[in-house]
């Protein structure tokens, strides 16, 4: 009963807050309602007994990921104040109604000449322009992208939902019987793993959450470094490609933007500076 | 009323739907890049439900490489539209149609 409560209170925090970031105006509030939501899932983990990620999830989500977000936010330049609402339709906080001609309106307002022209004149064709994929995407994307891209997760939602229920008692039943070879020989992986950690636990009837608690810590360490070493290595080898590369993403762009000054417009640049 | 795994998976589909519909209707590539964590927080609770049904330990390891791929993903990412908003000044993913060939 009390796993029950949990479960749907944070599952409302979740989706609520999945709600808010996809319908947030603005993006500051969209990361704020990411930490929500990503608070639910770390709840949710410790529901489910994996307390390392549980706190692994608050540490690297909650912070540094939505850090990171709310970091390049307010980099580029976007609050909530007058010169960021103002600058919103177009850029940072999509305008949430999509229909295709109030946008080809916005977009001309804020991007300089050739695309204007190409803008106001595709705009009027619309259903022409979705066959050519280069100038709709320039122009302005799909009619009715919006209740398209609603009516596909539901459907998807539709698809998943019809797998889980049509499959979902036979699939968790037969597991013991068709798939069975699997689940077993993970159980008993999972059991020849924690091996003195098991013991403790059958040992200390009084204190099996606790100990249990540390063995999920143990146990995860020992998968992640002793069964999969190699794909850890591989994760510090990403990290070390990821950092180097964004730093070397934009300081290449510096160097571009300031060789190619006079191919820019004033106007370009008091922007791209502002 | 007892939480089985079939609720977990559900929050999980219903996660990934709005992670889904978000990155479809958005144009802001900072709200699409949550969108898809939205998506890669979806799976992460599956895989734990999966691992906690069947007593194995590979889904949260799993879960522990997904994290840190979408780490690296939004460094990545966030590096992109950074760049993309010096050059042209205003941020939304139909300025990367430019990007082709």
């Amino acid at each position: 009963m009390v796993d029950a409560s949990v479960f749907i209170v944070s599952a409302l925090i979740i989706l609520g807050g999945a709600l808010c970031v996809v319908f947030a105006k603005n993006p500051v509030h969209a990361a704020l309602s990411l930490v929500a939501s990503f608070f639910g899932v770390a709840v949710l983990f410790v529901l489910l007994e994996a307390h390392f990620l549980a706190l692994v999830q608050v540490v690297v989500y909650g912070g540094a990921i939505v850090v990171l977000f709310i970091f390049v936010i307010m980099l580029l330049g976007v609050g909530g104040n007058a010169e960021g609402t103002r600058r919103v339709p177009g850029s940072l906080g999509d305008s949430k109604n999509l229909h295709a001609g109030q946008n080809a309106n916005v977009i001309p307002h804020e991007t300089s000449g050739a695309s204007v022209a190409a803008g106001s004149g595709n705009s009027g064709n619309l259903h022409a322009g979705q066959k050519l994929d280069a100038t709709s995407l320039k122009v302005e994307p799909i009619t009715g992208q919006k209740i398209l891209g609603v009516l596909a997760g539901f459907g998807f939602f539709a698809i998943i939902c019809a797998g889980l229920f049509l499959s979902g008692p036979m699939g968790v039943e037969g597991a013991s019987d068709d798939a069975g070879a699997v689940a077993l020989t993970g159980t008993k992986n999972g059991i020849a793993n924690s091996g003195i950690e098991s013991v403790i636990v059958r040992t200390a009837d009084g204190q099996v959450q606790e100990t249990r608690e540390i063995a999920n810590v143990k146990l995860l360490a020992r998968d992640i470094f002793a069964r999969n070493v190699l794909a850890f290595e591989a994760t510090a080898l990403l990290l070390t490609i990821a950092t180097v590369g964004a730093v070397v993403m934009v300081k290449n762009n510096d160097k571009e933007l300031d060789s190619s000054l006079g191919l820019k417009t004033e106007l370009d640049l008091a922007e791209g500076q502002s | 009323m007892e939480v089985t795994e079939t609720w977990y998976l559900l929050l999980s589909a219903a996660l990934f739907t709005i992670g889904m519909i978000g990155f479809l209707i958005r144009r802001n590539p900072l709200i699409m890049f949550m969108c898809v964590e939205l998506m890669l927080n979806a799976v992460n609770i599956s895989f734990v439900a999966f691992s906690d049904v069947l007593d194995d330990l590979s889904g949260q390891s799993a879960v522990f490489f997904v994290l840190v791929v979408a780490a690296a993903e939004v460094v990545i990412g966030l590096s992109l539209v950074v760049m993309l908003y010096r050059r042209k000044s205003k941020v939304s993913v139909d300025d990367l149609a430019e990007l082709r060939g």
